[in-house]
């Protein structure tokens, strides 16, 4: 015998439709499409032109970061190392951006529920690597003036202000890099740090990866 | 088939509007939201027509497309906060199932439904959709054992929702 869950689910499967329907259906095409490419041409068309501005940009500044730490290597190598480190994680966050307009433009409404929400949601995401990664970068912004001699190692300045603050950076940048994640969403440093509008869609995309890798592996 | 002919095209989602139809008001509340998320729908349709594949069925590559737009629309617009039954659509809510009136029952479903996760509720419209279980994990992108699994689940879900409405008279929880 049928339970009636499953009795009311074919009543629901047959249930007639609303006239609103036929409203969208007697629209024809050219205009339907005018209207949806004014639309379209916001969204992921705008977030990819703005990740490509992003990636020129990167590029730009990365060279010059590069051409710094080579020229001022030659004059102060603590100069040249910390330049060279900034370049190398700005290289890497344009070589982010460019995987990101890849995946844009590869998103696919055709392909399976999972795959395609998955793919929305890690752009989405790409915002809190980006954030990771360049925080990264802080502690080499206060080693750059260092001299390599001993006066400036044995001024009291340097154990009192310049050490600590390199040393706080350092330890908070890495500690930021491994604990920004999924794991720690409920914890009350990461709501205080990720809180307000911009970041509310990251944090809800975050636990939509979640419960889509649930969904598909449970 | 061709449905990068326009007419073609149109003639063929005119044909299968019952799944615009049916995934529209699933994901959206109000009527002005489900002729935006129609029309959304219809043109990424066509955007995607070119990508069509024949040797799929139409109407499994229109789910695909159609729940993906529906799904990030409903995300964007909801954020993801629950559609929670108004009060006053709570009461009066006739119990289950002798005496109920179907139709009642039948808003009450949609209701609760409408309250299921993006996904599951995915699963649900396919489920009522006749789909079986391997076309349904085509379009979902899981395994047909977790389509089973996760259809019986919601299922019981449901039943107890409507369990609970018979226990606890007209007022819901």
């Amino acid at each position: 015998m049928e339970q009636p869950i499953d009795n009311l689910l074919k009543d629901y499967k047959n249930q007639k439709q609303d006239t609103w329907i036929m409203n969208v259906m007697n629209l024809n095409m050219q205009l339907l499409e005018e209207r949806q490419t004014k639309k379209a041409k916001s969204r992921l068309n705008k977030l990819a032109v703005k990740k490509v501005f992003m990636i020129i940009l990167g590029i730009a500044w990365a060279l010059f970061l590069a051409a710094l730490a080579f020229f001022g290597s030659f004059v102060n190598l603590f100069f040249g190392i910390s330049m060279a480190a900034i370049a190398v994680i700005n290289i890497i966050v344009v070589a982010l951006y460019i995987q990101h307009v890849v995946l844009i433009l590869r998103i696919n409404y055709s392909n399976s529920i999972v795959e395609t929400q998955q793919k929305l949601s890690k752009l989405q995401l790409s915002t809190l690597t980006m954030t990771r990664i360049v925080f990264l970068q802080s502690p080499f912004w206060t080693t750059f003036f260092w001299q390599p001699d001993m006066a400036f190692f044995s001024d009291w300045r340097f154990f009192l202000i310049g050490l600590p603050i390199a040393l706080l950076l350092t330890f908070t940048s890495v500690w930021m890099f491994r604990n920004v994640n999924i794991g720690n969403k409920d914890k009350k440093w990461f709501g205080w740090l990720f809180r307000g509008a911009a970041w509310s869609p990251i944090v809800e995309a975050q636990e939509f990866m979640q419960e889509l890798a649930d969904f598909k592996n449970e | 088939m061709n449905p990068t002919d326009k007419e073609q095209f149109l003639s063929l989602v005119r044909e299968n509007q019952g799944i615009i139809y049916k995934i529209c008001n699933s994901y959206c509340l109000n009527k002005d939201d489900r002729e935006d998320l129609a029309q959304e729908i219809i043109y990424q349709l066509w955007k995607s027509a070119a990508g069509f594949n024949p040797g799929y069925k139409f109407s499994t590559w229109m789910y695909r497309v159609a729940l993906n737009v529906a799904i990030s629309h409903y995300r964007k617009q909801q954020k993801r906060q629950n559609i929670s039954i108004p009060e006053k659509e709570r009461k009066d809510i006739p119990e289950f199932p002798e005496e109920a009136d179907k139709e009642e029952n039948l808003k009450q479903l949609e209701l609760f439904i409408n309250e299921l996760k993006e996904l599951d509720r995915a699963l649900m419209l396919l489920y009522l959709e006749s789909k079986s279980y391997s076309e349904i994990a085509e379009i979902v992108g899981i395994s047909e054992t977790n389509v089973a699994t996760k259809l019986s689940r919601i299922k019981e879900k449901l039943r107890l929702r409507f369990q609970n409405l018979q226990h606890n008279g007209t007022t819901y929880r």
